[in-house]
């Protein structure tokens, strides 16, 4: 059912937001503990002109978020994380690394306004996060997960160490492999 | 008053079984009842109601005092909540 946010709920929205939300979510948690009201068309209405009367105000806060979101589209960002062979993380890239590096960028976000789209990244590659700076100022910013540089480089080491050492046994392995299902 | 709806007023209907040869034997059709608590958030507590599907439908939409409201000035809420 349809309700009105009165507070900020991870991975739902943020205040003032009107979201749909399955009934028994709503009517056993989000208005128990006050996170929500029911949005009845009266609440709706309400709630309208609430935004209306803050329409002034918030022209200038607008205003920030766009010069800020100029900022972020600026910037190309790469982080860096251990990766298993086949590109897989040992652990993921939430959020929370997205925060971090922003923050050594000058820009001060709170984590919960940045937003992985499709989860946690757990491979290497290029992915996208959607960051909110104002309910009408929502930025989409690009990322890439790299391989940690000390790690690729101690890779390299043992790999070609490893392609020495397989070049030798590899030929009579394959053939025993081969030969047990037949008999 | 024990397989009434306290929001929509819903009772047990009466009717007939019939075979394959018309044969009636008496039946009822029950309401689909439970318990079920609900929280007031005017009023800061919680209120347990035997409500129907119907009736938990109605408090999702229109609100549960407004539901109450409606059921006390229809007559189907007895009880005092």
């Amino acid at each position: 059912m349809e309700i009105i946010l009165l507070k900020d709920v991870e991975n739902l929205g943020f205040k003032d937001d009107v979201v749909s939300v399955k009934n028994g979510y709503a009517r056993n948690y989000l208005i128990p503990q006050g996170y929500a009201i029911l949005a009845t068309p009266s609440a709706k209405k309400q709630l309208e002109e609430k935004l209306c009367q803050r329409a002034h105000k918030e022209k200038s806060l607008i205003e920030q978020a766009e010069k800020l979101a100029e900022k972020i589209k600026a910037l190309e960002i790469k982080i860096p994380a251990k990766a298993g062979k086949q590109g897989k993380l040992f652990g993921s890239v939430n959020n929370a690394d997205l925060q971090k590096v922003l923050a050594e960028n000058g820009i001060e976000l709170e984590k919960k306004f940045i937003k992985v789209i499709g989860g946690n990244v757990k491979r290497l590659g290029k992915y996208m996060a959607q960051i909110r700076l104002h309910r009408e100022v929502i930025v989409e910013l690009p990322f890439e997960v790299v391989k940690s540089e000390e790690q690729s480089a101690k890779e390299e080491e043992t790999e070609t160490v490893a392609a020495q050492a397989e070049s030798m046994p590899e030929g009579p392995q394959e053939e025993t492999a081969n030969e047990n299902p037949e008999e | 008053m024990s397989q009434v709806c306290e929001i929509t007023g819903k009772k047990p209907m009466s009717g007939h079984n019939v075979s394959h040869a018309h044969n009636k034997t008496k039946r009822k059709f029950r309401v689909n009842l439970f318990k079920k608590r609900f929280y007031i958030p005017e009023e800061d507590r919680w209120v347990t109601l035997k409500v129907s599907k119907e009736g938990l439908k109605l408090i999702d939409k229109i609100g549960i005092s407004a539901a109450l409201k409606q059921a006390k000035e229809k007559g189907y809420l007895t009880r005092k909540i």
